[in-house]
């Protein structure tokens, strides 16, 4: 396994049970960072996204607006929102690229009570198994950002999984890829926070004095961060200005959830030592 | 573009009835010592453009096939082509990889004049609204006696071949995939074109007319029922015909014919080192994203069109922290130089294309020059402050019947609109991409918040926008991105339309050239596409 995808953690199951070579410690943590001053609204990345993800077309109908969907969906992970808003004199089309932010501190993983269904790699990305997946949504009520979509066919969720193959093979995401004004960066992390850093103060200078780097606290950071042109409007672009990984609604659930899990992985167990015990099970032969 | 060959050569006209009445004519002489006037080298590009087409046939003797060549004596441009057909001066009409009923002013004019061609031929990858002109909305196929022709060709994506983007690099690309069963390239449709026509004079022997530039042509390829298109990139570059060997620069080019070159520009661009065009490296030691190594860029890999003038007197750069060109003392450093690479700073002056040598304030090419001057659109809301007599240009070209479908005193057409293009869509090709049509799905309808609490019209409802020429309708998308402007003391409100839309492809609406004035500028006559006026008015939710 590469070092890109040593896993960190995974849905409801203790770490003691992650086989121990995948949860190496070490390699590079990624992340992406969206200028959204330099985005031109060309939906380029949307496209690229379904092409490389190899997600179905929808009808989709304008409604009054240069956005394509209405809402992100299974079959549309990354969804370009428009706004207009005028702040003060002047004009901005606040053009905002929504899809999974790759929390730090995951609350789709937290809340999701199917074994393996959330992985979260060392490398940042956190990745829905659909093979594991029991449709239960919990993680949609557990996201802070209102990203994971249902399937109704498949009753399985889904989301940006970063392009993780990609990645595994050292490209870009394909969002990244296709950006035409580099508006859309992908790097180490701690580069990513030098170069907003870098960022923001140059759109300080051009007089944005609000001009901030979205990287939020309550979910450890994000793998994909933002800079923001107008950081005291976060409201304009739809980010929540303080996300949290367990929202309260959500704690007794957790506990719940952790019973089901250890029940859970104690099937597991019982299973491994079924198996060091009686070894493994054979077909019956049918003559 | 209507008047020229490749290359920016001139297209012989009636009065130059020898190549030496065309080359002096065409050849400027400097109008001060130590000029570049580069147009002085136009016999060299010209003759050798006449060797590529007509090979060892065009020789001193026979003006190296200038009579060849058709003389051109009159306006060519896209409105007086279809004035021309309206006129019934015009039988048959090829369009290849085009789609001139969307891409022209007046779709209701253009589908008159459309409707009284014999014949019309649509060679294209899509199926198009131009080879379907006959069933657009309002037509009655019945009353059409066109009989069209529609080719499928390759897409430049089942092709190899080059790209040159408006910062003059030509990129040369490989071949992705495959055409579709049947599907054949231009080149093979043009060369079949060609070979029967040919064969066609053949069989009328001495009595065909004009025929000897026919049988003349240059036709030199492997496979001369489909050439490459490599084999047409290097005859592009160009030959030393002596040794055969490509040409690296057009300063190789001569004026007696020993040289071919197809587009003197191009010249470089195909050498005997490989195929410059192809080039993939990715330094940039100039640090302002010149790339020498990376593709071709016309002339001569030059990335920066008359660099000389990034330069003051003495050859340093205006702006030293971007450096066009710099002269070091011995040479120019940085891009590929206008100038020889030695000459000196005051050795010429630094507008390279001028007799003069230096910049123009004015010039005297211009049909409404030599000042710059300001004229309303035809179709304004507003009186043209500076001279309301003449307010709008008074040296256009006003085609039959045109003022009469200009919105006139008295007609309810108070705002302006404009027609553009989106980023989700290149021209009528992407319409039928599913992931773009996905991505901006239907023709809309721009309309300023004001304007539409005004009228009533809905973000998101329909409206319908109508000139005196035509109508279209689509989802009115609400927006404050268009300001009213204050013009004259006077509140004027502009509607934007989208260009995408026809009535073939995956999605389909209105053509926004049914609104828009039958009316060239006075030089290029390129179309008045950006302005002309409307009214709009709030049209019900469709029951469907």
């Amino acid at each position: 396994m590469p070092d890109s995808l040593a896993i960190k953690r995974v849905s409801a199951t203790s770490s003691a049970l992650i086989p121990l070579d995948s949860l190496r410690s070490g390699g590079p943590v990624y992340s992406k960072l969206v200028d959204i001053s330099k985005c031109i609204g060309c939906k380029g990345c949307e496209v690229a996204c379904k092409e490389w993800n190899d997600l179905k077309v929808e009808q989709t109908t304008n409604f009054g607006s240069f956005q394509s969907h209405q809402d992100l969906s299974s079959n549309t992970w990354l969804l370009m929102r428009f706004n207009e808003v005028e702040v003060g004199e002047d004009l901005s089309w606040m053009i905002k690229k929504d899809a999974c932010l790759h929390c730090e501190e995951p609350g789709c993983l937290f809340s999701c009570p199917a074994p393996g269904a959330i992985v979260q790699y060392q490398n940042g990305i956190v990745d829905f198994n659909q093979d594991n997946c029991i449709g239960c949504q919990y993680c949609v009520s557990g996201c802070p950002f209102d990203i994971p979509r249902f399937d109704k066919e498949t009753k399985t969720v889904a989301k940006c999984n970063m392009c993780i193959d990609r990645v595994e093979s050292g490209l870009e995401p394909a969002c990244v890829k296709t950006c035409p004004t580099n508006a859309i960066e992908w790097g180490i992390k701690d580069d990513m926070l030098a170069q907003a850093e870098k960022k923001v103060e140059r759109l300080n200078e051009r007089g944005y004095e609000h001009a901030a780097l979205y990287n939020p606290g309550g979910v450890g950071g994000t793998h994909m961060m933002y800079v923001v042109p107008h950081g005291d409007r976060l409201e304009d672009y739809s980010l929540p200005a303080h996300p949290s990984a367990s929202p309260g609604q959500l704690r007794g659930l957790n506990v719940l959830q952790r019973i089901g899990s250890y029940l859970l992985g104690f099937g597991v167990i019982s299973a491994f030592v079924h198996f060091l015990a009686v070894g493994p099970e054979t077909p019956e032969e049918t003559t | 573009m209507a008047g020229i060959l490749p290359g920016y050569l001139k297209v012989p006209t009636p009065e130059q009835a020898t190549l030496r009445d065309h080359l002096d004519a065409s050849t400027p002489a400097p109008l001060v010592p130590d000029t570049v006037n580069y147009w002085g080298n136009y016999p060299k590009f010209l003759v050798s453009q006449l060797k590529a087409w007509f090979g060892d046939h065009a020789t001193a003797a026979n003006e190296f096939g200038y009579q060849y060549l058709g003389k051109q004596d009159g306006d060519a441009t896209w409105l007086s082509i279809w004035d021309q057909v309206r006129q019934g001066e015009v039988e048959g009409f090829v369009a290849l990889g085009f789609n001139p009923l969307l891409a022209g002013p007046d779709v209701p004019r253009l589908l008159e004049s459309m409707s009284r061609l014999k014949w019309k031929v649509v060679i294209d990858p899509f199926m198009l609204d131009s080879a379907e002109f006959w069933r657009a909305p309002g037509m009655n196929p019945a009353e059409v006696q066109t009989e069209v022709m529609y080719m499928p060709t390759t897409h430049w994506i089942e092709r190899d071949g080059s790209f040159t983007n408006s910062g003059r690099w030509a990129q040369w690309k490989e071949k992705a995939i495959d055409p579709p069963d049947g599907v054949r390239s231009d080149t093979y449709i043009l060369s079949e074109l060609f070979w029967r026509v040919k064969e066609l004079y053949q069989q009328d022997g001495d009595d065909a007319v004009y025929n000897e530039p026919i049988q003349n042509l240059t036709w030199d390829y492997l496979n001369p029922r489909e050439p490459t298109l490599v084999e047409l990139a290097k005859e592009i570059n160009g030959y030393d015909r002596a040794t055969g060997q490509l040409l690296s620069s057009f300063g190789q080019l001569q004026a007696d014919g020993g040289t071919s070159s197809g587009n003197w520009i191009y010249t470089g661009s195909y050498t005997e080192a490989g195929n410059v065009m192809a080039n993939r490296g990715t330094d940039d030691p100039t640090g302002l994203g010149m790339h020498h190594d990376w593709a071709f860029s016309w002339p001569l890999n030059r990335r920066v069109l008359y660099n000389r003038a990034s330069a003051d007197a003495e050859g340093r750069p205006w702006d030293q922290g971007r450096a066009g060109i710099a002269w070091n003392g011995q040479r120019w450093i940085g891009d590929v130089p206008d100038y020889g690479a030695t000459t000196p700073p005051d050795g010429a002056g630094a507008f390279i294309m001028t007799e003069e040598g230096v910049a123009r304030l004015f010039s005297n090419h211009l049909a409404d020059g030599p000042f710059s001057e300001h004229y309303e659109p035809v179709e304004s809301p507003t009186t043209n402050p500076l001279h309301d007599s003449v307010a709008v240009n008074p040296v256009i070209n006003w085609y039959d019947g045109v003022r009469e479908t200009l919105a006139a005193e008295g007609d309810d057409f108070p705002y302006a609109c404009t027609i553009y293009r989106v980023v989700e869509h290149e021209h009528f090709v992407t319409r039928n991409v599913p992931l773009l049509v996905e991505a901006m799905p239907d023709f809309f309808v721009e309309v300023p918040e004001g304007l539409a609490a005004e009228k009533g019209i809905e973000n998101g409802g329909r409206a319908r926008v109508w000139s005196k020429r035509g109508e279209v309708e689509g989802i009115a998308i609400v927006t404050k991105r268009i300001k009213p402007l204050m013009v004259n003391g006077q509140t004027v409100w502009t509607i934007g339309i989208p260009v995408h839309w026809g009535f073939v492809g995956i999605t389909q609406g209105s053509m926004a050239n049914l609104l828009t004035p039958y009316v060239g500028d006075a030089n290029t006559r390129c179309p008045e596409f950006k302005a002309f006026l409307v009214n709009v008015e709030r049209v019900e939710p469709r029951t469907t």
